[in-house]
C-alpha cells in the first residue's frame, strides 16, 4: 500500500512540471501586459520598450519560464503588475477563503450525494426515488451563476420579509466581527451557507444519481447473490457487501468532477462577492497581471493532481485489487 | 458541477456512462445490438429505438418543449416585434415592468427584454450547437482510430485523452477568452476552445467501442474484401458506435451552453453589444431584487433548455440501450 | 427415510413485460440422504429456477406454488428469517460463475469465516478463520492459511470454485445444491472440481443436487437422474436405467446427439430439430410434440404426466413411454 501511494506520488511531481510549462505558455500567448500602455497615446515607444525591458518581457521564453520556475520552487511567485505585492501572499490570502468554500461543499456534497443515491437504489421506484431523480435532473440542468444569485436573492428576499439579517449574502466574512473563536467560526459560517449550497445542490444532484445507478448494480452482483445464499441478514448483506463496493466507483467521479467544482466555486465566489481565487483570477485576467495569472493557473493544477492522488489512495484503500498497481 | 463542464456531460451524468472501474458492478452502454452489415439491419434498429424513445412520454414532452425554445429562440423580431439591441420605438420607458406590450418588460435604458432574450438564447443555442458538433466529431475520430488501431497509436492517442481531461475548463477558457474581450469574433474563439475541451469523454466511450468492434468477424471480411483501414472506420465501426454518439451530442449541447453562459455571465464570452443568456443574467443579478423581470426570465429559459435537453439525452440513452435501473419517467 | 429434499408440484412464474413467463411448470424431484440427484436440461429449462425456488433466493416478482419439503418440514411459506437459518447452513449451495460470485473487496478466509459465523453465533473471529483454513485445505487449496488472507482476484478460477465450495460446506450441510458448477471453466479444471464436489459429499455425507447440461458429468457422478424440458420433468429415474433404457424422446434425442466413444463410428449424430419453446407461450400439452419423432395427435390434446413404467424403476412423462422399450438406444 505505501508503494502504491509512492509511486503515484512519483507521478504526480513530473505531471505538475508539465503543468507548470504547459500554464506559462499559454499565459505567455495569450496576453499582453503591456496592452494597456501600447492602447495610451501619451505614453511613448522608448517608454513601452523601456518598460518591457523592465519586466524582462525581451528575453527568450524559455530563459522567462526557468527563471519563472526556479522562483516558484522556492516559493516566490513573483509580484503582482498592479500592485507590487508578492504574488505568494495575494494567493495565500485566496486559498484559505476558496478552501474553506470547496472544503465543506465537497465533503457535505460527497456525505449527501452516497447517501441519497444508496438510498434512492435500496428504495427503487419508490416516491422518494422518483423525487430525488426529478430533483437531480433539475439541479444538474442548472447553471451555477443562476442558482447562486437565485439562492442571493431568496437570502435577501427572507432578510427582508423577517427584518432579520438571517442570511449572509456579500463577502466571506464581516471584518468588524471581533471576539472569541466561536463568534468568528460562527460568523464566517453564517457566511458560508448559501454558497456552499449553491454547490451542493449542484454536486449531489450529479452524484447522487450516479451512486444510485451504482448501487443497483451491486445489489444485482453474483456475490450479493451468494451472501444471501450463505444465510446472511439483510443488513449484513447491505452494510458487508455491497456498500464498499459501491463506493468504489465515485470516488473515480468525485476526483474527475473536482475541477469542475473549483470552477463552480470560482463563480459562486464571484456571485457572492468573496475575496477569494474566483475574484483573484478575473481581476489578475482584467488588469492583465500575468504573475498572478500564472501562479493562479499552477495552483490550481496543483491542486487537482493532489486531489486526484487523494482519490487514488482512497480507491487503493477500498479497493484490494489496484493495490498491487 | 454541469456549467463550465462540457467536458463532463455524462459521467455527473444521470445515469453513469462511465463503467465503474471496479466493485462489481458494470453498467455499460454497449454497442448497438444489430450490426450494420448490408444496411438491411439498420432499418428495423431504429425503428426499435425510436419505439422505445417514444415509450418515455417525459423525454417526447422534452423534445417538443426544446423545439418550441428553439424556434422562439431564432424567430428573433418577428415574435415580439422589438430590437434586442436598441430602445424600443414607441420609447414607453425604462425599466417597465412586464406588460401586454413587453411581455418580460423592458431594462434600465428602455430594450425590450423579451427580444433580449430572444436574442441571448438564438446566440447561446448556436454556440452550444457548434460545439456539440465539432467536439463530437473529433471524439468519434479520435476514439475511433484510437481502438481501431491499438498499440502504439492507441496509447498515445490516450496520453493525449488523459492531459486534457485535467485542463482546468473554465480557468483556461477565461485565459483565452480574455485575449479577445472586446472583439465579436470572440464567440468562435469559444467555439473552438470549449470545444477542444469537450472531446474527450465521446473519445474515450468510442474507443471502448472500437475495440470490441475490431475482433468482430464483419471486420476480418471487410479487411479481406480489402477494404481500407479509413473504409472500414468510417462505414462499419463508427455507425455502430452511433448510439453513444447521439446521446453524448445531446448532452454536450447542455454542457456546452452552460459553459459559454457561464462565460459571457463574467464578461469573457459573447460580447456587448451582443448577449447572450449569460451576460443578461449577469446584469440582471444587480436587479434580481428589485426589477426581477431582468434576471429571472433569461435564467428560467437557460434553465428549461437544458433540462429538456437532459431529459432527451436520458431518453435517448436508455433508447439505444435499455436498462432496468432506470426509473422511468 | 424421508427424503432430505422433496419437491412436489412446483410452479414458478415471473411477470414480465412480453408477458407472464412459466419457467417451472408442475415440477417433482426428491433427494434421498447421501445420494446424488442430476438435473440435466438445456437453458431454459427450469433447473436452477427449480433450485433457487428451494433457497428461497428467487427474486420478489417470482410466484411460486407447490410444496417444497427439507426433511418433511414445508419451505414455502415459512418466513425469511426461518429460511436464513437453513440458507448456508443445512442448505447450501454454489453456482455457476467463480469469477463474480466472490466479493473482491473481502479476503477468501473472511467470506467463508463469515459462513460459519452466521450458523453459529458467538463464534470468535479466529477460530472462524482457522475453521476456513481447514476447509480450504479439505478442498484441495494449497497453503490454506495464508490464501485465506488473500482476495479473490489472486486466485484462479478453479481456485475461486474450490474456495465456493468450502464456504458451502462450512456447515456440514445436509444437501449440496450445485448450480453448473462447472460450466464457466475450462475442461481440464473441470474434472478438477467434481473431485473435490466427490471427495466433499464422501466427507460431509451431504446429499448433493448436480444441475448441469453436461450428460457426461451426470453418468459420472450422479445416482439418480431427472431430466427436465420447458419447466417439467421429462424422465427421472437411476442414472444407468435412465441412460441405458431412456422412457423419453427428449432423453433419446439428448443421448442419440452425444458422440459416443464405445461406438464403431461412422454413425452420424442425430440432433434434436426445432429450437426450445417459449417460455410465456409454452406448446400446449406435451410441450416437447413439436420437436418428437414419436408425436401423435394425443400429445398435443392431453399433458402427459410424471408417472411410473410399470417394470421399470424409472418414471416418464410420456404418452407412449412403455413403447419406448422397443427404440434401440443410440
Amino acid at each position: 500500500m505505501a508503494g502504491f501511494i509512492l509511486r503515484r506520488l512519483a507521478i504526480s511531481i513530473p505531471l505538475i512540471a508539465l503543468a507548470s510549462f504547459l500554464v506559462f505558455v499559454l499565459v505567455a500567448v495569450s496576453g499582453d501586459p503591456l496592452g494597456e500602455l501600447r492602447s495610451n497615446p501619451s505614453i511613448t515607444e522608448a517608454q513601452i520598450e523601456a518598460r518591457r525591458h523592465e519586466l524582462g518581457l525581451d528575453r527568450p521564453l524559455m530563459t522567462r519560464y526557468v527563471d519563472w520556475a526556479t522562483g516558484v520552487v522556492t516559493g516566490d511567485f513573483g509580484r503582482s503588475a498592479k500592485d507590487n505585492e508578492p504574488v505568494v501572499d495575494k494567493l495565500g490570502r485566496a486559498i484559505t477563503v476558496t478552501l474553506r468554500l470547496l472544503g465543506g461543499a465537497l465533503s457535505l456534497a460527497v456525505l449527501l450525494g452516497v447517501a441519497i443515491g444508496v438510498a434512492a437504489a435500496l428504495k427503487q421506484y419508490s416516491k422518494f426515488d422518483y423525487a430525488s431523480t426529478f430533483f437531480a435532473f433539475v439541479f444538474f440542468s442548472m447553471p451555477v451563476f443562476w442558482l447562486a444569485a437565485v439562492l442571493k436573492d431568496a437570502g435577501i428576499r427572507i432578510n427582508q420579509l423577517i427584518d432579520f439579517r438571517l442570511f449572509f449574502t456579500i463577502g466571506e466574512k464581516d471584518p468588524t466581527v471581533v471576539g472569541g473563536f466561536l463568534t468568528v467560526f460562527g460568523d464566517r459560517v453564517g457566511h458560508m451557507i448559501l454558497p456552499v449550497l449553491t454547490l451542493i445542490l449542484i454536486q449531489v444532484a450529479g452524484w447522487s444519481r450516479y451512486q444510485r445507478a451504482t448501487m443497483l448494480d451491486v445489489l444485482s452482483a453474483d456475490y450479493v447473490r451468494t451472501a444471501r445464499a450463505k444465510g446472511l441478514s439483510p443488513g449484513k448483506v447491505i452494510l458487508r457487501h455491497t456498500l464498499r463496493n459501491a463506493l468504489i466507483p465515485i470516488v473515480t467521479l468525485v476526483a474527475i468532477d473536482f475541477g469542475l467544482l473549483m470552477s463552480g466555486a470560482v463563480i459562486t465566489e464571484t456571485v457572492f462577492a468573496w475575496n477569494g481565487m474566483g475574484r483573484l483570477l478575473v481581476r489578475g485576467l482584467l488588469d492583465r497581471d500575468t504573475n498572478v495569472v500564472q501562479a493562479w493557473l499552477l495552483v490550481s493544477a496543483a491542486m487537482v493532481v493532489l486531489f486526484n492522488l487523494l482519490a487514488d489512495v482512497a480507491y487503493g484503500y477500498l479497493d484490494p485489487r489496484i493495490r498491487r498497481g | 458541477m454541469a456549467d463550465p463542464g462540457p467536458v463532463h456531460p455524462t459521467p455527473g451524468g444521470l445515469t453513469p456512462a462511465l463503467p465503474p472501474p471496479a466493485g462489481g458492478p458494470g453498467p455499460s452502454s454497449g454497442p448497438a445490438e444489430e450490426l450494420v452489415e448490408f444496411g438491411v439491419a439498420v432499418r428495423s434498429q431504429w425503428r426499435l429505438v425510436l419505439g422505445r424513445f417514444l415509450r418515455h412520454r417525459l423525454a417526447v414532452a422534452s423534445l417538443v418543449v426544446l423545439f418550441l425554445l428553439v424556434v422562439i429562440a431564432f424567430l428573433g423580431e418577428t415574435l415580439s416585434g422589438y430590437d434586442y439591441g436598441r430602445p424600443s420605438a414607441d420609447a414607453t420607458g425604462s425599466s417597465l415592468a412586464p406588460s401586454t406590450d413587453h411581455w418580460f418588460g423592458t431594462d434600465a435604458i428602455g430594450i425590450d427584454v423579451f427580444a433580449q432574450v430572444q436574442r441571448g438564447a438564438q446566440r447561446s443555442i448556436e454556440v452550444a450547437l457548434l460545439v456539440a458538433l465539432f467536439s463530437t466529431s473529433l471524439g468519434a475520430l479520435v476514439g475511433s482510430v484510437a481502438g481501431y488501431y491499438r498499440g502504439f497509436i492507441d496509447a498515445a492517442l490516450m496520453r493525449v485523452t488523459d492531459l486534457f481531461l485535467t485542463i482546468p475548463t473554465l480557468a483556461v477558457l477565461l485565459v483565452v477568452a480574455n485575449r479577445y474581450r472586446g472583439s465579436q469574433a470572440n464567440w468562435l474563439v469559444l467555439v473552438f476552445v470549449i470545444s477542444g475541451l469537450a472531446w474527450m469523454p465521446l473519445a474515450r466511450l468510442v474507443r471502448g467501442v472500437a475495440l470490441s468492434l475490431r475482433e468482430r468477424e464483419f471486420v476480418e471480411a471487410a479487411r479481406a474484401v480489402g477494404a481500407s483501414d479509413a473504409r472500414i472506420i468510417f462505414r462499419h465501426i463508427l455507425p455502430n458506435c452511433l448510439g453513444p454518439i447521439i446521446v453524448n451530442g445531446t448532452l454536450v449541447v447542455a454542457g456546452a451552453i452552460l459553459t459559454e453562459t457561464a462565460l459571457s455571465y463574467l464578461g469573457f464570452g459573447i460580447q456587448p453589444p451582443d448577449v447572450s443568456l449569460g451576460s443578461l443574467i449577469g446584469s440582471g443579478v444587480p436587479a434580481a431584487n428589485t426589477r426581477w423581470w431582468l434576471f429571472y426570465p433569461p435564467g428560467m429559459f437557460l434553465l428549461l433548455f437544458c433540462l429538456a435537453v437532459n431529459f432527451v439525452g436520458d431518453g435517448l440513452r436508455d433508447a439505444f440501450d435499455p436498462q432496468q435501473s432506470r426509473v422511468r419517467a | 427415510m424421508s427424503p432430505v429434499l422433496e419437491v412436489r408440484d412446483l410452479n414458478v412464474s415471473f411477470n414480465t413485460p412480453d408477458g407472464v413467463v412459466q419457467a417451472v411448470r408442475g415440477v417433482a424431484f426428491s433427494v434421498e440422504e447421501g445420494e446424488v440427484l442430476g438435473i440435466v436440461g438445456e437453458s431454459g429449462s427450469g433447473k436452477s429456477v427449480s433450485v433457487l425456488a428451494a433457497m428461497g433466493l428467487l427474486p420478489r416478482s417470482a410466484r411460486v406454488t407447490g410444496s417444497i419439503r427439507y426433511r418433511g418440514q414445508e419451505l414455502l411459506g415459512l418466513t425469511e428469517a426461518e429460511l436464513r437459518s437453513l440458507r448456508g447452513g443445512k442448505m447450501a449451495m454454489i453456482f455457476q460463475d467463480p469469477m463474480t460470485s466472490l466479493n473482491p473487496v473481502l479476503t477468501v478466509g473472511f467470506q467463508i469465516a463469515e459462513a460459519v459465523e452466521t450458523h453459529r453465533p458467538g463464534t470468535k473471529r479466529d477460530a472462524a478463520l482457522a475453521k476456513a483454513a481447514e476447509l480450504l485445505d479439505l478442498v484441495g487449496i494449497p497453503n490454506a492459511r495464508e490464501r485465506g488472507r488473500q482476495y479473490p482476484h489472486e486466485y484462479s478460477g478453479g481456485m475461486r470454485q474450490r474456495a465456493m465450495i468450502a464456504m458451502a460446506i462450512a456447515n456440514d450441510p445436509d444437501i449440496l445444491i450445485a448450480d453448473e458448477p462447472t460450466t464457466a471453466l475450462d475442461v481440464t479444471v473441470q474434472a478438477q472440481i467434481l473431485e473435490v464436489l466427490e471427495t466433499v459429499q464422501e466427507a460431509t455425507h451431504s446429499a448433493m443436487v448436480l444441475i448441469t447440461h453436461d450428460l457426461g458429468m451426470v453418468a459420472g457422478v450422479a445416482d439418480r437422474v431427472s431430466v427436465m424440458y420447458a419447466g417439467r420433468v421429462a424422465e427421472t429415474g437411476s442414472v444407468f436405467d435412465v441412460f441405458a433404457h431412456p422412457r423419453h424422446p427428449y432423453t433419446l434425442g439428448l443421448l442419440g446427439s452425444l458422440p459416443r466413444l464405445d461406438q464403431a463410428g461412422g454413425e452420424q449424430l442425430v440432433p434434436i430439430t426445432g429450437s426450445p419453446p417459449s417460455l410465456v407461450h409454452p406448446p400446449p400439452a406435451c410441450a416437447f410434440h413439436p420437436r418428437c419423432r414419436f408425436a401423435q395427435p394425443v400429445c398435443s390434446q392431453e399433458t402427459p404426466l410424471l408417472r411410473p413404467i410399470e417394470g421399470t424403476a424409472q418414471r416418464s412423462a410420456c404418452h407412449f413411454a412403455e413403447d419406448m422399450e422397443a427404440v434401440p438406444t443410440p
